[in-house]
């Protein structure tokens, strides 16, 4: 882990009393570089343009005090892990208390030992500098671990329905780094496909490491079983026999042979069904979700696929995409997304969904991962 | 004329007297090494770097080049001394835009 140099770490003095600012900036001068702020609205703009590696801060002073510069810096999540040091010359333990409680990491009686202050600063810095390096290193990994998540997953779908007048497509966005919605396209004869949509319980490295065993089992299963009711069956029991921590996929299966879709689902969400009408959800829940209990078994149902029509499957991440004032994006919009009918390729079907739910997020955080596929016969 | 060469010759024999150098013109300072300076300096002053005290020594040439005199030197000098880094940011951006050089 290679973790910053204390002299390339920044420290922010802010005071309104000048002596005293001088006094610290010679205290410091040479050891680390030092931003100034003779007030606190200064001090927030100049956190605001280059955040510090450490604030020392003034309590008592005209206009923003020490408490509320504090205060709104802890508001802002990309400024919560900056130290604040309080430098005051309130000596009663409850201002220090309500320092503390607004964030504060340190808290220095005036009038102080420079000696005292240089040996907290280089402290609070080490512990900041090494708190970095490993979110540093840990976003490096997981970066890798996206990217080795992504690879699990099948790329040129194109190729796998080649020769079947099928147009497929997908795509997948993880909430975080790694997430645990998973799809797969497999072409396991000329005139069989499977596909699969699903979804692990949780986020994060736990969800990820499931869905790759989920998705390693499914296309053994795949290639050795006909029907999808009995893929999901083994599915089951193969995931709950190694799943210590109980965790459960959801998933739809499709058996494609020509028009012919066939579907057995295990606490996934529905599907939608687009042609000439309105899109139509199909295909429920057939069964409960994998992985938790054993000896489940699950029914399918079959429905023909005339040509032009476009089969969405799709996770919760969809329907419950949020805006900024946390409503969901439900299965209305989804269903009047389409009302138009389905895009002309499987493609333009996938991008105007994900279009559309991003319009709608308007930039709001997104908590779940995010998968679409779309299914259409030629 | 030999009388006036005669006159002249003890003036002209007389050591020349101390002129004190004028400033450096902006003019004759490359201007690529103020552009650098202002570049430097405002992206010091947006982060309220109290390096920029003694800078103020370091660069003072350059400085007066940019600001065009001792006058307005000192005001930038007095700001950042005082560390009121955002007077001195606008005052380091209205000197170096009055000499059309982009930061």
């Amino acid at each position: 882990v290679a973790v910053k140099n204390l002299s390339e770490c920044r420290v922010l003095i802010v005071d309104d009393v000048k002596a005293n600012v001088d006094m610290l900036v010679e205290a410091l001068r040479g050891e680390y570089k030092i931003s100034v702020a003779l007030s606190g609205e200064a001090a927030l703009r100049t956190v605001e343009k280059s955040p510090p590696d450490l604030l020392l801060l003034d309590i008592v002073m005209p206009g923003l005090d020490g408490y509320e510069v504090c205060r709104r810096i802890r508001a802002d999540p990309a400024n919560r892990e900056i130290p604040i040091m309080f430098l005051s010359s309130l000596e009663d333990v409850r201002d220090k208390a309500r320092g503390f409680e607004l964030g504060a990491n340190d808290y220095l009686t005036k009038p102080f030992e420079i000696l005292e202050v240089q040996a907290r600063v280089r402290s609070l810095l080490k512990a900041k500098a090494y708190a970095d390096a490993l979110r540093e290193a840990q976003e490096r990994d997981l970066t890798i671990a996206r990217e080795i998540q992504l690879g699990l997953l099948p790329s040129d779908l194109t190729g796998r329905v080649e020769g079947m007048g099928l147009d497929v497509h997908a795509i997948i966005e993880p909430a975080r780094h790694v997430g645990g919605d998973l799809f797969e396209v497999l072409r396991v004869s000329d005139d069989r496909l499977v596909v699969a949509v699903g979804d692990v319980c949780g986020k994060g490295i736990p969800a990820a490491l499931f869905m790759a065993v989920a998705v390693t089992l499914f296309r053994t299963l795949a290639r050795q079983i006909e029907s999808p009711d009995e893929i999901l069956r083994r599915l089951n029991d193969e995931l709950e026999a190694q799943n210590p921590r109980s965790m459960f996929v959801t998933m739809a299966c499709l058996d494609v042979r020509g028009g012919r879709v066939t579907c057995a689902n295990a606490g996934h969400d529905t599907s939608l069904l687009l042609g000439s009408g309105p899109p139509r959800s199909v295909f429920p829940s057939t069964g409960t979700v994998l992985g938790l209990f054993p000896g489940q078994s699950y029914s399918s149902e079959t429905l023909d696929l005339e040509r032009g029509e476009t089969l969405v499957l799709y996770t919760d991440g969809v329907t419950d995409a949020a805006d900024p004032g946390q409503s969901h994006f439900g299965e209305e919009r989804l269903a009047a997304c389409f009302e138009a009918g389905a895009g002309a390729t499987a493609t333009e079907t996938v991008d105007r969904l994900l279009r559309t739910v991003h319009e709608f997020a308007a930039g709001a955080a997104q908590y779940d991962d995010i998968t679409i596929l779309a299914l259409k016969r030629n | 004329l030999a009388d006036l060469s005669v006159a002249l010759r003890p003036l002209l024999e007389m050591p020349a007297p101390l002129v004190e150098a004028p400033p450096v013109a902006a003019s004759a300072v490359d201007r690529a090494a103020l552009r650098d300076l202002v570049t430097r300096w405002s992206r010091l002053l947006s982060e309220s770097d109290a390096g920029t005290t003694e800078g103020l020594a370091r660069e003072k040439d350059l400085l007066h080049a940019l600001f065009g005199g001792a006058e307005a030197f000192d005001g930038f000098a007095s700001q950042v001394n005082g560390y009121d880094f955002e007077g001195a940011l606008e005052a380091l951006q209205r000197a170096a835009g009055a000499m059309g050089i982009e930061g």
